[in-house]
């Protein structure tokens, strides 16, 4: 026992069992006490045998409902701990629920969804997936099979295999999150539109895990995805849209990810123009940018590496220039993507093109 | 070998079809020449790197093909004007004519780059010497009056300058990279246009021929 509190407490506790028994409403209100105390000052998870005797007493005192409330509290105290310690919590308040509220409810539903998300964080993936298709079932009860909620459910299970890169079942997952949102929103929704673009991902990610002619169709698959629902993003919020630009941005990192440059680099040069145009010629969003068009050109040794690479240092050396330096806080207010000079490596990637690019004009020099 | 395949394509810029002779593969055994000329079956293929469409003169690598660049810079006096370049020779022109659209969006190397091209062509035709000559001269005026920081672009340039007998310009430049410290093989390539500034030769040589040369002279 690790808590500072506990110990004075249980002395407490053992005097009120004395006097009104062990299983009392006074034992019970102390241990509560007790979790609460822990709670706010120690480590909620050291609080979790307290709450397991006291939600015991209540139970057995007044009735499986009494025991919610105390439940509640606890898990929403402990959500940042492992899920290991709040499971059988968990576990217990979905058996609850579904004995006040039967299964088919809504309380059991958003349950069955926390535990789903609990199990995908912590490598319990299958056991996420009965429970998120659980949920899944009880809304189609509720809401009918075609309903919004259904589908956010179904959006739930798809970024979960998503989350976890289980490719196949997240490919197959969007294709049914995909059919419901044409049906329940419409085929040309912005719902339908960024349940397109998550497909797209997927695709990419999974061809990395392909022999090669599979491997091919999957990018094609995801750049026919990716063009259908930036084109009804396009018409929704405007071919420059902010919701256009955060789009290309997520394709182009997936696809510099998997190693597909060359199906990056037309969604790089679009990007590049439409952030000039938005940002400026000398923008800090132009950086990461340029540095990845670097990248991929040295990759393959394109005449074209040289002049991104001159643009990207120059670039670079007017945020970095001794004589006239702009801070932090001053880059923090420009335009556009402000991380670029911050924790993404942009003058390392810029470096690495550089010498591949040295390499690559050595060997066409004769070396 | 060099294939070649015949293929309609569509114009990006005026959309009706015309019949293209395609280059589907070559070989470039060798060393390049000193401007990067490939050597090879592929050096000889050089009047097949460009398309143009009968219809409305749109040049390009392929003319089904293209950016939004493309189709207003077929709508400018700069496309016409060099659409009507005196030069005798076709393949010569669709270099210029990509050289022009390069050059009018500001792209100076690719302009430079398709020049050369044009003056490769000229250099295929005894006849077209003097041609070759102006060429050279026309593709290092695209990168005067700006400072330029790339070896390889400079490098190219040397070259086209000592064989459009720009010796003071030639040298000038030489001396300039002489001074950089360039290292293996850079330095060896600038010492061989030196040597050759000096004698006045204003050849065709290869970067082999440069790097021996070089190595030759290490050892004695």
């Amino acid at each position: 026992m690790t808590s500072f509190y506990a110990p004075r407490h249980l002395e407490h506790i053992a005097g009120l069992e004395k006097r009104f028994g062990p299983v009392s409403d006074e034992v019970a209100t102390a241990l509560r006490s007790l979790v609460r105390v822990i709670c706010d000052y120690e480590d909620p998870v050291d609080a979790a045998p307290f709450l397991e005797r006291c939600i015991t007493i209540a139970e057995s005192l007044h009735g499986p409902r009494s025991v919610l409330p105390d439940l509640d509290k606890w898990i929403g105290h402990a959500s940042g701990a492992d899920f290991e310690h709040i499971e059988p919590f968990q576990l217990r308040r979905l058996a609850i629920k579904t004995e006040i509220f039967g299964e088919d409810s809504e309380a059991v539903a958003e349950e069955c969804e926390a535990l789903g998300r609990g199990y995908a964080s912590s490598g319990g993936y299958a056991k996420a997936r009965v429970l998120l298709e659980r949920s899944i079932s009880i809304k189609e009860k509720l809401h009918g099979a075609h309903s919004a909620e259904v589908a956010a459910a179904v959006e739930l299970l798809a970024e979960t295999s998503t989350h976890v890169k289980k490719w196949t079942d997240a490919k197959a997952d969007l294709e049914r999150s995909l059919s419901l949102k044409q049906k329940v929103f419409g085929k040309r929704s912005e719902e339908v539109a960024r349940c397109l673009l998550a497909s797209a991902i997927v695709h990419a990610n999974a061809s990395t895990r392909q022999r090669p002619g599979s491997s091919r169709r999957s990018i094609e698959e995801a750049v026919a995805a990716f063009k259908l629902g930036l084109g009804m993003l396009e018409k929704r919020f405007g071919p420059d849209s902010v919701e256009v630009q955060v789009a290309l941005e997520e394709m182009i990192r997936t696809y510099v990810d998997c190693r597909q440059f060359r199906t990056a680099e037309p969604l790089l040069k679009r990007l590049l123009s439409i952030s000039e145009l938005a940002y400026g010629e000398d923008a800090a969003a132009l950086l990461w940018i340029l540095a990845e068009l670097a990248v991929g050109y040295a990759d393959a040794g394109s005449e074209a590496t040289e002049p991104m690479l001159e643009r990207g240092f120059e670039l670079l050396q007017n945020f970095l220039g001794a004589r006239k330096p702009i801070f932090r806080n001053a880059i923090m207010d420009y335009a556009g993507n402000k991380s670029v000079l911050y924790g993404e490596g942009v003058l390392e990637r810029l470096v690495q093109a550089s010498e591949m690019f040295r390499r690559n004009l050595s060997k066409r020099w004769g070396a | 070998m060099t294939s070649y395949d015949t293929r309609v394509r569509k114009c990006y810029c005026c959309g009706k079809k015309s019949e293209h002779c395609e280059l589907m593969s070559s070989n470039s055994w060798g060393s390049p020449d000193l401007d990067q000329r490939p050597p090879g079956m592929f050096r000889a293929t050089v009047e097949d790197w460009l398309q143009e469409c009968p219809f409305c003169g749109y040049v390009a690598p392929i003319i089904d093909k293209g950016d939004a660049k493309a189709r207003s810079f077929v709508a400018t006096a700069e496309f016409r004007a060099a659409c009507l370049d005196p030069l005798a020779d076709p393949a010569s022109r669709r270099f210029l004519v990509r050289a022009a659209q390069d050059a009018y969006y500001g792209d100076r190397r690719s302009a430079f780059l398709n020049t050369l091209c044009a003056a490769w062509v000229a250099d295929d035709n005894k006849e077209q010497a003097s041609e070759a000559l102006t060429l050279r001269l026309r593709a290092a005026a695209h990168l005067e009056g700006r400072t330029i920081k790339s070896i390889d672009t400079r490098l190219l340039l040397l070259d086209v300058l000592r064989r459009a007998q720009r010796w003071e310009a030639a040298e000038g430049l030489a001396s300039q990279l002489a001074a950089e410290d360039l290292g293996y093989p850079f330095a060896d390539i600038v010492a061989f246009h030196r040597g050759k500034i000096e004698a006045r030769d204003s050849g065709r040589f290869t970067i082999a021929r440069a790097l021996d040369q070089a190595e030759t002279e290490e050892e004695w």
